[in-house]
């Protein structure tokens, strides 16, 4: 096991490194004169960041309630519902309609739907398979492969120009932010995080167990609801932000938890967060500004994602 | 009922189901115009009834092998689909574009075959070394790696400009099969037969490997044998009308509740029943959006992944 100071150094690093690449990836370029792409790189910069942290905690917390290092929301096919349901917003509404709903609005409204089946699907899912762990994270994956099915499937049926609006809305690139969703985003992910942190002893207490949970006199059953009412939410602002990015969570929380095994929950969020933020960014930098490269980040993510999972996936077969 | 009358109903349901397939699609056909108009029964010959005898192959060659892959690898949740196939048949396909773009339709053939059968059997070493605790973790394990093995294909695709023909491949589709570009299909439906005739061996398979070797079986070379069966009707498959992804492991799991593990018995009708509601799927998706289409893919992936999850969420261990 780390000391605490070892600990307390590693995040430091991770912090200033975090920083430097941080002012690499908004000056990179640029000159003082040029505030409108400064500008522009800054809001690329927050969104980046509300991304990498939402994905990361999220995976944290998810994984610490269903005590797995293997499931993660985005795996559960909770990113796919946030598109579903934005899809099904369109198809019932109509272009016109839907495009004369606030962005913010409609974030909103896909949060409290979101809210709603994270509880109803996965509180049902969880409570019902906690001991089968292999069945639910299959029901995961096959719901997501049928939630991306049905999308392609409403997709065909609504007409070509709510197609494009549908794009638009479900993926929502780093190139062309909504300004007030980002804000709005912003907010939420802070109150969220507030939220967690004012909560963090209790995850410790998750990491023991079910049984140890209910045993120490806490309240098992709303206190899930909670945490999976603050994933849902964190769900929704990366999906917002940027689409589904299936395998990142899981490699954050893997690196994390494989490094520090045996840090306290507090300290795993902070390190999650950073160290979620700080491969977006220092990722992105490296990709777009060094290399020139815009679509390769997310995909080496997914590829190097995707392997850790089948490791850990084989690792525990082999037990 | 005897099992005669069974077969005798199945066969007159899917000959109304074909007919009824005939008449449905962007050009609207009526019976008595067959023969008084020549361009009426042009659009019969070479659309019609070459993508009806399409969907009824590739329904019931993938229903056949998604009951054999679950007898080789003796896992009610072996497919193609579970297994990475596809994507090795793409990755085959892909390379031969980019290397050997002179190469013939039988060469191409043949390299996305051998693709398909080295992922397979990567696969199955693989598995080989696991001892498996819980069926379920095939398919996990296999969707897994048939998604890295997609990435890849995806990025290579992207590299080399080839996105169009992958998602040809990958999402199966009969709206361009015209006469012409179906034959090859006939192939795969040679390869459902000689899996029927060898249905006894396959049987033992299933047993499992101690089993099959005290029953005399040539344990290895018939599971190899089988893998390269898949692997071929697989290829032939994506090559002309692309992946239905989840046919071979719906279908063969709802016969085996009615006809047991006896291939002899349970191949015909998962042949039958692959073949009719891919059908179904294929005629709902013609007329859903008439007279534009949905590719019988989607329409079947959201009926078999519904299904699938209904048994998952039941948790019937006998079934599954």
């Amino acid at each position: 096991m780390h000391s605490n100071r070892f600990q307390e150094r590693v995040l430091q690093g991770i912090f200033s490194v975090w920083l430097l690449s941080s002012f690499l990836f908004i000056t990179l370029g640029l000159t003082p004169e040029d505030h409108f792409f400064l500008m522009l790189r800054f809001e690329k910069w927050l969104a980046l960041n509300a991304v990498g942290v939402a994905v990361a905690v999220s995976t944290y917390v998810f994984q610490t309630l269903t005590h797995s290092r293997i499931l993660t929301p985005s795996i559960m096919g909770l990113d796919a519902i946030y598109l579903l349901i934005s899809l099904v917003l369109i198809s019932a509404f109509g272009t016109v309609q839907y495009l004369a709903i606030d962005a913010m609005h409609l974030f909103l409204v896909n949060n409290v739907v979101m809210i709603g089946f994270a509880l109803f699907i996965f509180g049902g899912l969880i409570l019902r398979f906690h001991q089968d762990m292999n069945r639910l994270l299959l029901i995961g994956i096959v719901l997501g492969l049928l939630v991306q099915a049905a999308n392609e499937f409403l997709g065909r049926m609504i007409s070509p120009e709510d197609f494009v609006v549908f794009q638009g809305a479900a993926f929502a690139r780093f190139d062309q932010l909504d300004r007030q969703v980002l804000w709005v985003a912003l907010v939420l992910l802070a109150g969220c995080l507030c939220l967690l942190w004012r909560f963090h002893s209790v995850l410790d207490i998750f990491r023991l167990g079910r049984s140890h949970v209910i045993n120490l006199g806490i309240a098992y059953v709303p206190m899930t609801c909670l945490f999976l009412m603050l994933v849902a939410v964190l769900v929704s602002i990366s999906t917002a932000l940027v689409g589904p990015i299936l395998f990142f969570g899981l490699l954050v929380v893997a690196l994390v938890q494989q490094c520090f095994p045996a840090g306290h929950s507090g300290y795993h969020l902070l390190m999650v967060a950073m160290v979620g933020a700080l491969i977006l960014v220092a990722g992105q930098t490296f990709f777009e500004h060094v290399l020139a490269m815009k679509a390769t980040l997310s995909v080496v993510i997914e590829v190097i994602g995707g392997s850790v999972f089948f490791m850990l996936l084989v690792k525990r077969g082999r037990q | 009922m005897k099992p005669f009358s069974y077969g005798l109903l199945a066969s007159v349901f899917l000959l109304i189901l074909g007919a009824f397939s005939l008449f449905v699609g962007a050009y609207s056909i009526s019976i008595m115009d067959i023969w008084r108009q020549p361009e009426v029964s042009n659009v019969m010959i070479s659309s019609r009834i070459p993508r009806t005898l399409a969907v009824l192959i590739v329904g019931s060659i993938l229903g056949i092998v998604g009951c054999l892959s679950q007898s080789a690898m003796n896992n009610v949740f072996a497919e193609p689909t579970t297994l990475g196939t596809p994507q090795g048949i793409a990755l085959g396909l892909l390379l031969c574009s980019v290397l050997f773009p002179e190469i013939g339709l039988l060469g191409k053939m043949l390299l996305g075959a051998g693709m398909g059968l080295f992922s397979l059997l990567v696969f199955f070493a693989l598995l080989q070394k696991l001892t498996l605790s819980d069926p379920l973790q095939l398919p996990l394990i296999g969707l897994v790696y048939s998604a890295i093995l997609g990435a890849g294909v995806t990025f290579l695709a992207f590299e080399f400009d080839r996105m169009q023909m992958l998602t040809v491949w990958l999402n199966g589709d009969f709206a361009t099969i015209i006469q012409g570009r179906y034959e090859l299909l006939w192939g795969a439906l040679i390869i459902g037969v000689m899996a029927y005739w060898m249905a006894n061996q396959f049987s033992m398979l299933g047993m499992g490997e101690d089993l099959a070797r005290t029953l005399g079986v040539p344990y290895r070379a018939l599971v190899f044998i089988a893998l390269a069966m898949i692997a071929l009707a697989t290829s032939l498959v994506v090559a002309t009308v692309g992946m239905i992804s989840f046919l071979g492991l719906v279908i063969p799991n709802i016969v085996r509740q009615y006809c047991g593990d006896n291939l002899k018995q349970s191949l015909p009708w998962c042949a039958w029943m692959g073949a009719s509601s891919l059908l179904l799927c294929d005629v709902i998706g013609r007329l859903l959006t008439h007279p534009l289409e949905v590719p019988a893919n989607l329409v079947f992936a959201v009926f078999a992944g519904t299904v699938f999850l209904v048994m998952l969420w039941r948790g019937d261990r006998r079934a599954l």
